[in-house]
């Protein structure tokens, strides 16, 4: 059975999208099958992952209304083994009416259901907000990454997306476990972010990933090219810092699972 | 020789008009500073003015203004009331970077043990 991973923060700018693409991509790139849901209505996953131009008539709020299977809204990204569910594009009022009913929070989980057995890893990109697609996804998933700017106001907030996370785990009684905390845009010449690393790593130790995603033009950049970087240019610091973290996903995953009882710890 | 005969009334209001201009141009926080510089009074609760005279200073005429000032002075005292010395309260220290994230990471390691 797969992992559902869930890239969520309170904070925007911190490289959400951008982690959740360039990871399902890695991911795919190492030959596991992803699949990419797009759970943000301004469709910035869906954009990058380069479907964007593509006449699909189904996206994710087809799947959350019941009205198309996952096999029919997917879509093959331009990656061999990365599909692609596209953002519900600002159509997000019928969604959100879904939460007045009981059990709502599990419609994204019910409609991957049937067909996530399929792939060896589901990650779902949300947006900024806590609202109905959030919890959902939440709900959806077996572990929450966490992106973090490695600046002082956004580790601030780290501390509030973390609350926010395990009230939500609670009230909802969600099985979901933290894959772990994601350093982005980290400038290790800057005395504050190496502080902030440290710090992190003394007092959360195996909840801080490993791997670093450096500030970096060519990731900033890489939207333009509707592509993830580790697909434009795989050489690149900002392609090879994801395809890292990929394999720290995938060691993780390896070590959790020969340890049982202690699922994703 | 005619003499001239002034209401002990008119020079009262006089007087007290002339120290309401002069206290209006009076630098409240420069007269803090000599506080301090002068009797170490530091924590001025407030500062209000008395009375004014004229006197004759150096040859010059000058203003000689009275102020009364409040300020707070903690003391340490025994049961019997004997003084044991003023306390002194402890500078705060000034939070490190170092402090702040510290203290950031702590927290949001509390928070993350509900997962």
């Amino acid at each position: 059975m797969g992992e559902t991973i869930c890239i969520v923060s309170h904070k925007g700018g911190v490289g959400k999208t951008i982690t959740a693409v360039n990871l399902a991509a890695a991911l795919a790139l190492a030959g596991k099958r992803t699949l990419l849901v797009d759970c943000d209505p301004q469709g910035s996953a869906t954009y990058i992952a380069g479907i964007y131009k593509r006449k699909f008539a189904l996206t994710l709020e087809d799947g959350l209304l019941g009205r198309a299977s996952l096999n029919r809204i997917m879509s093959q990204s331009c990656v061999y083994y990365l599909q692609v569910i596209p953002a519900p594009f600002g159509r997000t009022h019928q969604a959100a009416n879904l939460s007045s009913a009981p059990g709502a929070e599990r419609v994204l989980k019910n409609f991957l259901m049937d067909d996530s057995w399929y792939f060896d890893y589901i990650i779902l990109d949300t947006p900024a907000s806590f609202g109905m697609l959030t919890l959902s996804a939440l709900a959806a998933a077996d572990s929450v990454l966490i992106p973090t700017q490695c600046e002082y106001l956004a580790y601030r907030s780290l501390k509030q997306t973390m609350q926010t996370l395990v009230t939500v785990k609670n009230a909802y009684r969600l099985s979901l476990h933290l894959a772990g905390i994601l350093f982005t845009m980290v400038e290790e010449d800057a005395r504050l972010s190496r502080l902030i690393v440290r710090s992190a790593r003394r007092r959360m130790g195996g909840r801080v990933f490993e791997t670093l995603i450096p500030r970096n033009e060519q990731l900033r950049e890489s939207p333009v090219y509707e592509r993830p970087l580790v697909v434009q240019d795989i050489f690149s610091v900002g392609a090879k810092s994801y395809i890292a973290l990929a394999a720290e996903i995938m060691k993780r995953r390896l070590r959790n699972a020969s340890k049982p009882n202690n699922h994703h710890r | 020789m005619a003499k001239v005969t002034i209401s002990n009334d008119i020079v009262a209001t006089a007087k007290k008009e002339l120290f309401e201009r002069i206290k209006s141009n009076i630098n409240l926080d420069r007269v803090r500073e000599i506080c301090a510089d002068l009797y170490g009074v530091k924590d001025i609760h407030s500062l209000d003015f008395k009375n004014g005279d004229i006197v004759v200073h150096d040859g010059q005429i000058a203003y000689k203004i009275e102020f009364d000032v409040r300020f707070a002075v903690p003391l340490l005292i025994d049961e019997e009331g004997n003084l044991l010395g003023a306390h002194e309260p402890e500078p705060e220290a000034a939070a490190t970077p170092e402090d702040r994230v510290e203290d950031i990471s702590q927290q949001t390691s509390d928070a993350a043990q509900g997962f």
